[in-house]
């Protein structure tokens, strides 16, 4: 603590340059924190991902294809599928088309594909018994003013009833929570209530197909399996396992991967910036560390001194851009146009703050190396020669 | 009375070059506890050197270095630097005093290699800031002093870790003849009122006049120069 005056006072030396230092550092580490914090994100979404369960859409899929509702009794008879969900939906807008919204419609059996659904038994036999009616989660709640009562009135001109209207009312039967992971919410309606009001020949079609396994060290294989199945069909499928699907790096483009690769293109950015500060400053004051090493310093004691002017900047800046990585990513969904939705935000975890504290001393510890070992070959009468 | 300083056949070489000179040729010189001394000659005659070897800031390529009891060439450069930061005091030409720094920062230097409490540190620097009569100028920075201010900041960090040897090189080259005589009294008072040993390299005759005994390096050896009359 008693070198701390000192090491300020080194920094504080040239005020302008460690303004416009720190500053880059913080933004460097703001940039950190918002993708080393997404990718905090992708994994607790993957963590959280049911192991049991498989998505199933029709293999050629584009715009809103569908596939035949017989096909769920095919997938219930291969061994280890438990549960098979079945779902449909609305893409529409409420009132004016940039509010746009989406009701998912689920068959009867959704209570016991979703079970980790803040929907209580008393809520799931509510949406059963009313068969236009929608739960909303309170995120969907708040962003169009609805509660239990309302009526909610969607205009989908994609999805038209057998009378050709267009407009589709639902019931607001309860306000359920929302999942963590699900940043935009959900509106949850009955498959039966919107299969019987469309057209004749757009009965009995879904889009997708929830299968819940009965072995989660199978649900791989068993999406195979009903791929498998349905190969040589015109209805032939694509399943992946829900732990896939979330997973990030079967994208095709590793989006966690970008991101450490941005956060690492800042952290080079700041080593450079740190080094050729430090290298500078070391060169501009090679004989006041001469002084020090006369007084009775030490090697270690004035590469120590060096290690710090590079580390405090450094680690400060750390602290203040995750700090503002933190601020940010709670604006992000103030400042998203509601036509847009909320994106996944990034989560600047305890993790996402040790990493960012263990690159600063990194970069303090790489950045301040060479400008060390020229202090440590110093030649002291030499160097308090001038010469 | 012991010796603060013994030099033995001290031999030391310098490269220029592809030129090996020798600039000390087996070397010896006795210096008593609380002796000051002044070593002039003519430049690279070597008196640097020997005051560089005196405070095992270089190595002498033969002979023997003792200094307040300690053979410095059996210290490693730790224990070297540990050997200075309590027994030499450095008082440089141009001050090297840390310009971010206040007078009082600057003299606490030393202090911050003991394990003494921040108020005893200060206790002390305010002491050795009243000895070299800078007690008012304790807030002040090196760039708002005159130079005689400077290197009286810089003696009061050379005293304030109470070491019993002052190396000074040149402590008035850089300042007028007033102020280099008010320097050179403020020696003088260590050196008898505070039993301070003084080595003082200088080109100056007057200033090695305030010495208690007068070097002269010639050719690479030292003859003593028979004191002016007081």
């Amino acid at each position: 603590m008693k070198y701390i005056p000192l090491v300020w006072a080194a920094i504080m030396r040239k005020p302008t340059r460690a303004v416009l230092t720190l500053l880059s550092v913080m933004v460097a580490f703001t940039l950190f924190g918002l993708t080393i914090g997404m990718n905090a994100t992708f994994d607790a979404v993957l963590a959280a991902a049911k192991d049991n369960r498989i998505y199933t859409i029709p293999r050629f899929a584009g715009g809103m294809t569908t596939m035949p509702l017989a096909i769920t009794h095919a997938i219930e008879r291969i061994p280890g599928v438990a549960e098979v969900g079945y779902q449909n939906y609305i893409p529409g807008y409420i009132k004016d088309p940039k509010n746009r919204v989406f009701v998912q419609l689920y068959g009867d059996n959704a209570r016991k594909v979703f079970t980790e659904y803040p929907i209580t038994p008393a809520q799931w036999d509510l949406l059963h018994n009313e068969r236009d009616g929608v739960l909303v989660s309170q995120y969907q709640a708040d962003k169009w003013h609805l509660k239990s009562g309302d009526i909610l009135t969607v205009i989908s001109p994609q999805v038209k009833k057998a009378d050709g209207s267009t407009t589709w009312t639902f019931k607001v039967l309860a306000i359920t929570g929302d999942m963590a992971y699900n940043t935009n919410g959900y509106i949850w309606g009955n498959f039966d209530y919107f299969d019987k009001a469309r057209p004749l020949a757009s009965q009995g079609l879904v889009m997708n197909l929830q299968v819940q396994t009965s072995d989660a060290g199978r649900t791989a294989e068993i999406a195979q399996n009903i791929d498998n199945s349905f190969a040589n069909s015109p209805n032939s499928t694509q399943s992946i396992t829900e732990k896939a699907a979330m997973d990030v790096s079967n994208s095709g483009v590793d989006i966690a991967k970008v991101d450490r690769e941005i956060a690492l293109a800042g952290m080079f950015m700041v080593l450079f910036l740190t080094a050729n500060g430090i290298a500078q400053a070391v060169r501009e004051r090679f004989a006041e560390f001469a002084t020090l090493k006369t007084i009775g310093f030490s090697d270690w004691g004035v590469i120590g001194l060096v290690f710090a002017e590079a580390a405090l900047p450094c680690c400060l800046g750390a602290i203040l851009g995750v700090g503002l990585s933190v601020v940010l990513s709670d604006l992000i969904p103030h400042v998203m146009p509601p036509s847009m939705g909320t994106p996944p935000l990034p989560r600047i975890t305890a993790m996402v703050a040790v990493w960012a504290g263990l690159c600063a001393l990194v970069v303090a510890l790489a950045s301040s190396a060479l400008p060390a070992l020229r202090l440590k070959q110093m030649d002291i009468a030499t160097a308090l020669s001038g010469r | 009375m012991s010796s603060a300083v013994s030099l033995r056949q001290v031999v030391k070489h310098y490269r220029r070059g592809k030129e090996s000179v020798e600039v000390l040729h087996g070397l010896n010189l006795e210096i008593p506890e609380g002796e000051f001394v002044s070593l002039m000659g003519p430049s690279g005659s070597g008196k640097t050197t020997i005051l560089n070897l005196v405070g095992g800031l270089d190595h002498a390529d033969a002979g023997e270095i003792i200094v307040g009891g300690e053979h410095l060439e059996k210290l490693s450069g730790g224990q070297l630097a540990k050997w200075r930061s309590h027994h030499i005091g450095f008082v440089f030409q141009f001050y090297n005093l840390m310009p971010m720094l206040s007078a009082a920062g600057n003299v606490e230097l030393p202090l911050l290699l003991t394990n003494l409490t921040k108020a005893e540190r200060q206790r002390r620097v305010a002491v050795a800031l009243e000895i070299v009569s800078l007690g008012d100028r304790a807030k002040h920075k090196p760039g708002e002093m005159s130079g005689g201010q400077q290197q009286r900041v810089g003696i009061a960090r050379a005293i304030v870790a109470d070491p019993s040897i002052l190396l000074c090189d040149e402590p008035t080259g850089d300042l007028d003849r007033a102020t280099a005589d008010e320097i050179l009294g403020l020696l003088q008072q260590l050196n008898r009122q505070h039993k301070k040993t003084i080595v003082m390299v200088t080109h100056d005759p007057k200033a090695a006049d305030h010495a208690s005994r007068q070097l002269e390096m010639d050719k690479g050896s030292l003859v003593e120069r028979a004191l002016a009359p007081a």
